[in-house]
């Protein structure tokens, strides 16, 4: 856990503590509050910082600065006299409150989110001085990779050669069965590391052995979690867990046995490591030790003073001096011929905390968060702060104009401007206050809700220090800029003017107030546009026909842990269900990942094709069309010199008919494979690419024959129900009793590629919701102003006779042309950006217009609704009642 | 503005509790002192300004301390009443004894103004 304060509450101690006594001040506030940290927890502790550093303030270094007036007084009066009025006005009272409240929550919640992802691993107590160091590759195509690690021996030889280098841990993550005293579980983040890992990160060691855990082989540290999961109450230092894992190119064993001697806290939310299991890495021995081809990931810790492009500068003589001579070792190929062969290889190190914001590299721990993801969610957090300070502006300056004879009288009574403009600033700050304890009530309310964001929020968000703080300081925000709009607009009203009651000032404001409805609708138009865009093409994205049949399949996993000769006895105990249709197993899935291998066409050039590796059954569980064998998907028996290719595949070799490409020779790894089919196109990556060529090859076709050629099992069902998917867990069981059932639906795998698109798509939608809400709020006040200045004008014509209808047009005709100005503005803004999101798509909706109609369409009718409700009003009132208003 | 005499009852609290810390006397160290004795609270932030404003009254002297590991390796600044200090802190408590030796014993033991 970090026991720094929170940034901000940092800056604040920054910008009040006298600079000349900064550098003690700051160590004596630190120490109070880690005490307090280890006594109050550290809710708490923030608090009574906070109250520390508030003090520093109010006595003494700034007390000149600071005129004390009779304010206290006035404020009294001022909280007193606005919760009348708000009681008085309950209506517009409360429009205004939601509105800021609304807002504030929106804003709020968008810093709180950004701030924490922005934050990831800032814990770390030298969080400056941890870079990852990853590393670039190209193959012979001269296609280059990005990639998290780096060779094995890199990391020592970095830390002995490069002065600015202080230590280094590598980290390897396996993932095992861990057993202990017959409890057996699958484990994801089980990693081997260096004893430095404890020196470079910040993760107290809470229990056992602090220095040097990690430093013999076979050693291990588990997370507080871990131990409860496997020991309970008992201790666990000293007790041997045993870990049984699947045989790998990156590991010397399949099974080992470990001793606890250590404890450490369970990683924070915010660590893009979230380790269960610490072993040490000198299990591995002498293992791949000289292997500059491998990879495993590497965070070193440098100097203080470093300079990073230094540090850049340095890998290349470092590779060449240590790949050429392995190169040379293993291959035969010196490194200057490695270079002209087209590969690459070049290292470059990352600061720790941008590791989650630059997510997508080859071995990343985690899934990470888009950097594009944070920038437009910044773009909409500052849309609706300013959404809500024009209309919170708006609905002040509405309530304002009943009050230009109070000012009036302010003012003849001998009050200066700059204190009837205090005056409307503390009022708006007064109004804060109170939509601070709605904002409380929205967060109750909104809060079951969050989870439709598919973000990931630290437990309990709601009650922490950093949301409180952000919500709070967006209402402050808030009103401060419309305050002080508000208060000078109003306190510029004359005295005269304001005896008098005029509404000339209010005229002009009205215009303007108007504009910046206009602009209220025009940022409602967009987002509601793009997110019927976003919505549309997400849709497509779920609904699209593949080419093969996802629905009522499911995936069983872990086939590689079967034993070879119990497959076959797995499938025959599935095939006896009556529920299941077809079974096949397989290296890969459509969705996923793809290994791409060189073949050679006869007479062509080297082809790079991706390969799925699948037995014969695999096109009839898919339902995937054989164009070779007409419509129907008779199963094909394939040898291991047999190879089915995909359409696209058989373009490339330059064939436009299946029937000429069958019986063609493919040339794989000096092996002759014969072409036995032609597959139809179907999406065997996500939509975000076009369909490449592919070829479907059986494990036996393999170069080397592998030990596990199958991962997956597809079983299609006639049906999806509970009942079924227990009787296929009990056939698993029956032929592995020791090995986890895990199993997912097909469906659910393949929409799991657009999580970021649907994220993207709900957060949109919920900014929306806030936009039209503000939008529809705004135009209710205002459409009461309008009311307001009007009614004598409508209860003049009214008693000369106006027709109802021609009433109600004048109204309308108020709100005509902001609107439809805010319509055509918004239509360019989101063709563009929608354009722009959608190109990302190989395949994508058209933009029709009816996406643009319908969403257009509503909001106008909405506001017309709304509008319609004052205009009728007007409309019917008694003009005897208001011919007399005197504004 | 006070005088350069006058001293504050907060103040003058403090400056006998630097003196009773001695060599340990630094912010943490006075506001525990205060409040174990006193059972009295004060922020670390209103400390900060008392001891800044003694300083500057030349009540109190303050020297950097050596850095340490813990609080994010910043240096204490320990404070030593000086001279003036010493001299003022006498005077009040002279003006205090002086006070308490001129009430007659017999009027604190009874009761005035009985409704």
């Amino acid at each position: 856990m970090s026991n720094q304060p929170p940034k901000i509450l940092r800056w604040l101690f920054n910008l009040l503590a006298p600079s000349e006594r900064k550098v003690d001040m700051e160590g004596d506030f630190t120490e109070v509050y880690q005490d307090n940290l280890d006594s109050m927890g550290k809710w708490k502790a923030n608090w009574s910082y906070l109250l520390n550093v508030i003090t520093l303030f109010s006595f003494g270094h700034y007390l000149r600065y600071v005129k004390i007036s009779n304010s206290l007084v006035m404020l009294k009066s001022i909280v007193k006299t606005r919760f009348r009025a708000i009681v008085k006005f309950r209506i517009g009272a409360m429009i205004s409150l939601l509105t800021l409240s609304l807002g504030a929550v929106a804003c709020g919640f968008l810093a709180f989110y950004i701030h924490y992802e922005l934050s990831y691993d800032e814990f770390h107590t030298d969080y400056r001085q941890i870079y990852r160091v990853n590393s670039t590759s190209g193959n012979a195509n001269g296609e280059l990779t990005e990639r998290a690690y780096i060779p094995l021996p890199a990391g020592p030889k970095i830390t002995s050669e490069f002065d600015e280098v202080s230590e280094f841990a590598r980290l390897q993550r396996i993932a095992p069965s861990v057993s202990y005293n017959n409890k057996v579980f699958e484990e994801q983040q089980f990693f081997l590391t260096d004893n430095t890992f404890f020196d470079i990160f910040s993760f107290p060691i809470v229990k056992g052995n602090t220095v040097s855990p990690l430093v013999s082989p076979q050693t291990v540290v588990l997370t507080e979690s871990m131990v409860v999961k496997y020991f309970g109450s008992s201790d666990p230092i000293g007790k041997v867990i045993d870990i049984k894992v699947r045989k790998s190119y990156s590991l010397n064993f399949t099974t080992k046995s470990f001793t606890v001697t250590g404890v450490v806290s369970d990683p924070p939310e915010n660590s893009h490591l979230q380790f269960d299991f610490l072993a040490s890495i000198s299990t591995l021995g002498d293992f791949k030790k000289d292997d500059w081809l491998g990879g495993i990931a590497t965070y070193i810790k440098v100097k203080a003073d470093h300079d990073v492009d230094l540090i850049n500068q340095k890998f290349n003589p470092l590779i060449r001096e240590n790949l050429g001579p392995y190169l040379q070792g293993r291959f035969n190929m010196s490194f200057d011929q490695y270079l002209e062969s087209g590969r690459s290889v070049s290292f470059s190190i990352q600061p720790i905390t941008e590791i989650h914001t630059a997510a997508g590299l080859d071995g990343e721990f985690e899934e990470g968060v888009n950097k594009s993801f944070l920038q437009i969610l910044i773009s909409v957090a500052a849309l609706i702060f300013i959404l809500t300070t024009v209309n919170f502006f708006n609905i002040s300056f509405a309530n304002g104009l009943h009050r230009v004879k109070e000012i009036g009288v302010r003012k003849s009574m001998g009050a200066f401007k700059n204190q009837v403009f205090s005056l409307f600033l503390m009022e708006s700050a007064v109004l804060g206050g109170f939509s601070i304890l709605m904002a409380a009530l929205l967060v109750l309310i909104v809060k079951p809700f969050v989870p439709l964001f598919q973000v990931e929020l630290p437990s309990g968000f709601e009650l922490s220090f950093n949301f409180i703080l952000a919500v709070v300081l967006s209402t402050v925000l808030i009103c401060l800029f419309s305050g002080i709009f508000i208060a000078t607009a109003l306190s510029a009203v004359s005295p005269k003017e304001g005896l008098r009651g005029s509404l000339l000032k209010g005229h002009r404001g009205v215009n303007l107030q108007k504009w910046l409805l206009g602009l209220q609708f025009l940022v409602a138009f967009i987002t509601l546009m793009a997110a019927a865009v976003f919505q549309s093409q997400n849709n497509y994205l779920l609904e699209a026909d593949l080419g093969f049949d996802e629905d009522q399949v499911i995936v069983v996993h872990q086939i590689e842990k079967v034993q070879a000769n119990d497959r076959q006895v797995l499938l025959n105990e599935w095939s006896k269900l009556p529920e299941a249709k077809s079974l096949s197993l397989s290296y890969h899935l459509p969705g996923g990942d793809f290994e791409t291998l060189e073949f050679a066409a006869t007479g062509s050039e080297q082809l790079l094709w991706p390969v799925l590796v699948a037995d014969d059954y695999f096109l009839d569980t898919y339902a995937i069309a054989l164009l070779t064998n007409g419509s129907s998907s008779e199963v094909v028996l394939l040898d291991s010199s047999d190879v089915m290719i995909n359409e696209s595949a058989m373009r490339e070799m330059g064939y436009l008919e299946a029937s000429e490409v069958l019986e063609q020779k493919l040339v794989f790894y000096g092996k002759k494979l014969t072409i036995k089919g032609v597959i139809s196109d179907f999406h065997h990556e996500n939509l975000y690419n076009q369909i490449g060529p592919l070829v479907l090859l059986p494990p036996g076709a393999l170069p080397e024959p592998a030990l596990n050629p199958y991962k997956y099992a597809s079983v299609r069902l006639t049906e999806i129900d509970p009942g079924t998917i227990e009787q296929i867990e009990k056939g698993w069981y029956k032929v592995n009793p020791t090995t986890p059932f895990t199993f997912s639906y097909l469906k659910d795998d393949l929409s799991a590629s657009y999580l970021a698109e649907q994220r993207l798509a709900a957060m949109i939608k919920g900014a929306t919701i806030v936009a039209i809400l503000i939008a529809i709020l705004g135009l209710t006040s205002m459409s009461q102003v309008i009311f307001r200045i009007k009614v004598k004008e409508i209860a003049m014509r009214k008693v000369l006779g106006a027709s109802a209808l021609k009433l109600y047009e004048l109204f309308i005709r108020q709100f005509f042309w902001p609107l439809s100005i805010a319509l055509l503005l918004a239509l360019p803004f989101v063709v563009s950006f929608s354009n722009e999101w959608l190109n990302k798509f190989a395949y994508r909706i058209s933009m029709g217009w009816q996406v643009f109609t319908f969403s257009g369409l509503g909001l106008i009718l909405l506001a017309l609704a709304i509008l319609t409700i004052n205009a009728l009003r007007a409309a019917r009132q008694n003009p005897v009642k208001y011919i007399k208003v005197d504004h | 503005m006070s005088g350069r005499n006058s001293l504050g009852e907060l103040e003058e609290l403090i400056l006998l509790t630097v003196g009773v810390l001695d060599q340990d006397a630094y912010s943490v160290s006075i506001r525990e002192e205060l409040s174990k004795r006193q059972s009295r609270s004060i922020s670390l932030g209103a400390l900060h300004t008392a001891l800044y404003r003694l300083e500057r009254k030349g009540h109190l002297d303050s020297k950097l301390g050596e850095p340490t590991g813990k609080r994010g390796g910043k240096p204490k600044r320990y404070f030593a009443v000086t001279a003036q200090g010493q001299q003022i802190l006498q005077q009040v408590n002279d003006n205090r004894l002086g006070l308490w030796r001129d009430i007659d014993p017999s009027t604190f033991s009874s009761i005035k103004f009985q409704k």
